[in-house]
C-alpha cells in the first residue's frame, strides 16, 4: 500500500465549502525556486485545477480542483513525470502561535535609523555652537520615534521577561527590558530639563541589534521543525477500514474508532492496537522490542500499532485507537525524561545567568557611587548608572549563539541532517559517549545467513526455502536467490521437504539429535545425502556501520551498543563491528536508566519506539530517516536518509560551533571588563556608547563567519 | 535653522511610508517563500488563473479556500 494508490488519495483529500476539493503534499526533490515553477506549470495546465502553488522553502505543494473533472491522482502523477515525488500530507490542524519577528525588527531598524541621523547632528552641535533649543527640539523629535518604537518592538522582550520574573526567574530579557527601560526612563528625564546628554539612540538600536539575533534563532527553528514535519509526512500511513457490508475504505489512522476492523495487508504496518480477528500471522515487532525475528500471533491475542504484519494478511478488530496503550506508556516515559532535563543546558543561558543580576547590580554600584561617595547631583548619578546599563547589556552576548548556529544549522541541513533547535547542536558538541541502538539503526533490521557456512549447502537450502513465506526462509532468500521448486511441500510451523528427501527446518523435523541449541535464530538443513549443516542467522550491519563506529572512535567518542534484542546476537553483532561495550534485551526502561547512569554526557542514537524514551533522556539524540514517528519526535536531531554517517560530519560542526560560541561569550565578556570601568569612571558620551556597541555586535557575527572554514 | 522644523518631520513621514509598505509586505506573506519568488521572473507562462495567497499553516487563508 503506498500512497499513490488512487484510493489512498481519498483519505487526505479535503472538500471545501465551495465544492472545490483540496489536497496538501510534500515535494521529494525539489532543488530550486526553479523546480517549483516547473511543477506549478506542469499541473495548472491540466484541466480541472483551480490552484497549484508549490512553496520553494517549505517544499510544500498545495492542489486545489474541481472533483468533477479531474482525479488527485492524475495530479500527483503530473509530479512524478517531472521527476519529484509528491506525498499526502494531513494537516495536523496546528496553527503557529508564533509571532512574526520581521515587522518589529523593521520598525526598531526604522527608528535605530533615524534617531542615529539625528543623534549625529547633536554630537556634532555638542563641539559647535548648537543653541540649547536646537538641542533641545532634536532630542525632543528622538523621544518622539523611540517611545513608539522601544515600546511596541521592545515587547519581544518586556513580555517573556515579565513571565520570567513572576516565576521568579533571572533571563535574559530581564536585564535587556531593564535596561531599555531604565535608558528610556532617564533620557525623557534629561530631555525635559534641556540635558546635554541622551541615550535615545542606545536604548532603540540595542533592541534592533538582540532581535536581529531573535529573527535568526526564529527562522532556524521554523526551518528545522518544517523539514521534520516534511520528513514524517513521508512516512504517514493511511489505515484499511472494513465496513459491515463487507467494503474496504481507506481512512487516515486518526478517523479509526475503537470496535472497527481494519485490513492490514502483508508487508505494512499495523495502524492501530487491536486484536487479531484473522487466522494467525507472523508480526515484525521490532521497532517496538529491538528483535529481529519476526513472533506468531494468535488469533485472538493482542497486537501493537507500529508492528508490521510479515506473512499474511491480517483483519484487526481496533481495541484503542489514536493514542495506543503500549505507545501511551513509552509517550508518558518519554515526557517524563523531558521534563527531568531541565532548559539550563544553553551555553548562553549559563552566561545569562550570571550575567543578568551582574548588569543591574554594576549599574546600582555605579550610581550608588557616584550619588553617595562622590556627591555628583541625582541626574548626573542617574545617567552614569544608564551608561554602565548601556555597555553591559547582553548585545554581543545576545548575537553571540543565535549567529553561530544559523551559519551551523543551514550547513548541516545542506548535508541531510536537521537540528530541530539550536540547543541540540551545542549539546551534540559535548557529548563523550555514543549509545547506539542495534536494529534498524546500525544494523538493517534484516537477517542473513551466517557468511562462514559454505556457499553451496546455503545455495541448496535456498531452493527450499524459496517454497515457504517463514522469515528465515525468506533471508535466506534473499541473500541467495533461488526459484520455486514444485517437488517441495511446506509443513506449517515445522519445516519444508523436498522429494529427494532434503529438508530444512527445525532440529526435530530435519532429524538431528543435538544438545548443541545455538544462540539466536537458526535452521537446520538436511542435503539429500544426509548431511546436516546448522544455519545460523545473524542481523546484517548497514553498510556505513562499520564507519560510523570508526569515525566515532576516532572523534574520541566511546561507542556502546544497546539493545533490545537477544543477548547472543547482540554479541555477535558487537564484535563484528569491533564495539567492545554492549548491553543486550534490553527493555525501553532499561536503556533510559543506562542512559541516565552515564558518568559523561551521551549521545543516545535509535530509531525504535523501544529508544524513544532514552532518546529524550539523553543528552543529544539523533534518528536516521527510517525511523519511527515516536523516534523522530523525541530526537533533537535527525537524519534526513538512512546512512548514519552525517552524523560524523554533524559533531565536527556541532564542536567547532560550541567553540565559536565559547570564543563570542568570552569576547562579550571581555568586552565589558574593558568597558565598565570607563562608564563607571563617567568617561561614556553617547557616541562613543553607540560605537562600542555595534562594533561589538559586528564582531561577533564576522566571528561566526569563520564555521566551516577550518576544523 | 527653521527649516529643519518641517524638514526633519517631512523626511519622518516619508521613512515611515517605506516602513508602512514593508509590514503591509510582511503582513500579506510576500515573505514566506523567498525561494521560489526570485525564479518567478524567468517563468513564461501566463499567471495561473488564480492569484491567491497561502500558506501551509492553514493559520491565514483569507481567501475563502478554507482548511479545517
Amino acid at each position: 500500500m503506498t500512497t499513490r494508490d488512487a484510493t489512498v488519495l481519498d483519505a487526505f483529500v479535503r472538500t471545501n465549502p465551495d465544492g472545490s476539493a483540496s489536497l496538501n503534499c510534500t515535494v521529494d526533490g525539489m532543488r530550486c525556486g526553479a523546480c517549483a515553477l516547473s511543477i506549478e506549470h506542469a499541473i495548472s495546465n491540466i484541466n480541472g485545477v483551480l490552484q497549484a502553488r508549490v512553496n520553494a522553502t517549505t517544499h510544500r505543494l498545495r492542489l486545489v480542483w474541481n472533483p468533477e473533472t479531474v482525479h488527485p491522482k492524475r495530479l500527483l502523477d503530473a509530479v512524478t513525470e517531472l521527476g519529484f515525488e509528491a506525498h499526502p500530507f494531513a494537516m495536523e490542524g496546528k496553527q503557529t502561535t508564533e509571532q512574526n519577528l520581521l515587522v518589529p525588527l523593521a520598525v526598531a531598524g526604522f527608528g535605530t535609523m533615524n534617531i542615529m541621523a539625528i543623534s549625529f547632528a547633536v554630537w556634532s552641535g555638542l563641539v559647535t555652537d548648537m543653541g540649547v533649543g536646537t538641542r533641545t527640539f532634536l532630542h525632543a523629535l528622538s523621544a518622539v520615534i523611540a517611545l513608539p518604537v522601544t515600546l511596541y518592538a521592545g515587547a519581544v522582550f518586556y513580555v517573556p521577561a515579565a513571565r520570567a520574573l513572576r516565576a521568579g526567574r533571572m533571563t535574559m530579557d530581564v536585564a535587556i527590558s531593564f535596561a531599555v527601560l531604565t535608558t528610556l526612563a532617564a533620557s525623557l528625564y534629561e530631555t525635559i530639563r534641556h540635558g546635554a546628554h541622551i541615550y535615545f539612540d542606545a536604548a532603540v538600536s540595542l533592541v534592533f541589534f538582540l532581535l536581529i539575533g531573535r529573527v535568526l534563532d526564529q527562522a532556524l527553528r521554523r526551518r528545522a521543525s518544517n523539514a521534520s514535519e516534511n520528513l514524517r509526512a513521508l512516512g504517514q500511513t493511511s489505515a484499511i477500514r472494513l465496513t459491515d457490508d463487507g467494503k474496504s475504505e481507506h481512512v487516515t489512522v486518526d478517523a479509526l474508532v475503537s470496535g472497527e476492523t481494519i485490513l492490514t495487508p502483508p508487508g505494512t504496518r499495523i495502524a492501530a492496537d487491536g486484536v487479531l480477528r484473522s487466522e494467525s500471522t507472523l508480526v515484525d515487532e521490532s521497532f517496538l522490542t529491538g528483535e529481529t525475528l519476526p513472533r506468531l500471533v494468535e488469533t485472538g491475542a493482542r497486537v501493537t500499532a507500529g508492528s508490521l504484519v510479515v506473512d499474511i494478511a491480517a483483519r484487526i478488530e481496533v481495541t484503542t485507537a489514536g493514542t495506543a496503550t503500549r505507545l501511551q506508556d513509552i509517550a508518558d516515559m518519554l515526557s517524563a525524561a523531558e521534563a527531568a532535563k531541565g532548559e539550563d543546558q544553553r551555553l548562553a543561558d549559563r552566561f545569562t545567568r550570571a550575567y543578568g543580576p551582574f548588569v543591574i547590580g554594576a549599574a546600582l554600584a555605579g550610581f550608588m557611587f557616584w550619588y553617595t561617595i562622590a556627591g555628583v547631583s541625582l541626574s548626573e548619578a542617574i545617567m552614569i548608572a544608564v551608561a554602565v546599563m548601556i555597555v553591559t547589556c547582553p548585545c554581543a552576548a545576545g548575537l553571540a549563539t543565535p549567529a553561530v548556529l544559523s551559519r551551523a544549522i543551514n550547513m548541516l541541513m545542506a548535508r541531510g541532517v536537521i537540528v530541530k533547535n539550536g540547543d541540540a547542536l551545542e549539546r551534540l558538541g559535548a557529548i563523550s559517549i555514543a549509545a547506539i541502538d542495534k536494529t534498524g539503526t546500525l544494523s538493517n533490521a534484516r537477517l542473513s545467513p551466517d557468511s562462514r557456512i559454505e556457499p553451496t549447502v546455503l545455495r541448496a537450502a535456498s531452493e527450499l526455502a524459496a517454497n515457504s513465506t517463514h522469515p528465515l526462509a525468506k533471508a535466506l532468500v534473499h541473500a541467495y536467490p533461488a526459484g520455486v521448486r514444485p517437488d517441495v511441500k511446506e509443513q506449517v510451523g515445522r519445516g519444508l521437504a523436498a522429494s529427494d528427501e532434503s529438508r530444512l527446518g527445525s532440529a526435530k523435523f530435519v532429524g538431528v539429535e543435538t544438545d548443541d541449541t545455538p544462540s539466536g535464530p537458526h535452521l537446520w538443513y538436511r542435503s539429500a545425502e544426509g548431511v546436516a549443516t546448522q544455519i545460523t542467522f545473524r542481523d546484517e550491519a548497514h553498510p556505513d556501520a562499520h564507519q560510523v563506529v570508526a569515525g566515532l572512535v576516532a572523534r574520541q567518542i566511546k561507542p556502546v551498543l544497546i539493545s533490545g534484542d537477544h543477548p547472543e546476537v547482540v554479541e555477535g553483532f558487537a564484535r563484528d563491528l569491533g564495539i567492545p561495550d554492549w548491553f543486550g534485551a534490553l527493555s525501553p526502561e532499561a536503556k533510559i536508566s543506562f542512559v541516565k547512569s552515564c558518568p559523561h554526557k551521551t549521545l543516545m542514537v535509535g530509531d525504535g519506539l523501544n529508544d524513544a524514551p532514552a532518546l529524550g533522556a539523553a543528552h543529544a539524540s539523533v534518528s536516521p530517516g527510517s525511523s519511527t514517528d515516536v523516534a523522530q519526535n523525541a530526537a533533537d536531531i535527525l537524519m534526513t536518509g538512512r546512512s548514519l554517517l552525517p552524523l560524523l560530519g554533524a559533531i565536527d560542526i556541532a564542536r567547532q560551533s560550541r567553540q565559536l560560541i565559547k570564543q563570542n561569550l568570552y569576547f562579550a565578556a571581555f568586552y565589558n571588563v574593558v568597558t565598565i570601568p570607563v562608564a563607571l569612571a563617567g568617561g561614556l558620551t553617547p557616541l562613543v556608547a553607540a560605537l562600542l556597541m555595534s562594533s561589538s555586535s559586528i564582531l561577533v557575527m564576522l566571528n561566526a563567519r569563520r564555521l566551516g572554514t577550518s576544523s | 535653522m527653521t527649516a529643519i522644523l518641517y524638514l526633519l518631520p517631512i523626511s519622518l513621514v516619508l521613512g515611515g511610508l517605506a516602513l508602512i509598505a514593508f509590514i503591509w509586505s510582511v503582513r500579506t506573506h510576500q515573505y514566506d517563500d523567498l525561494e521560489r519568488e526570485k525564479y518567478r521572473v524567468l517563468n513564461d507562462a501566463p499567471p495561473l488563473n488564480s492569484n491567491r495567497t497561502w500558506t501551509t499553516d492553514g493559520a491565514s487563508d483569507r481567501d475563502g479556500v478554507e482548511e479545517e
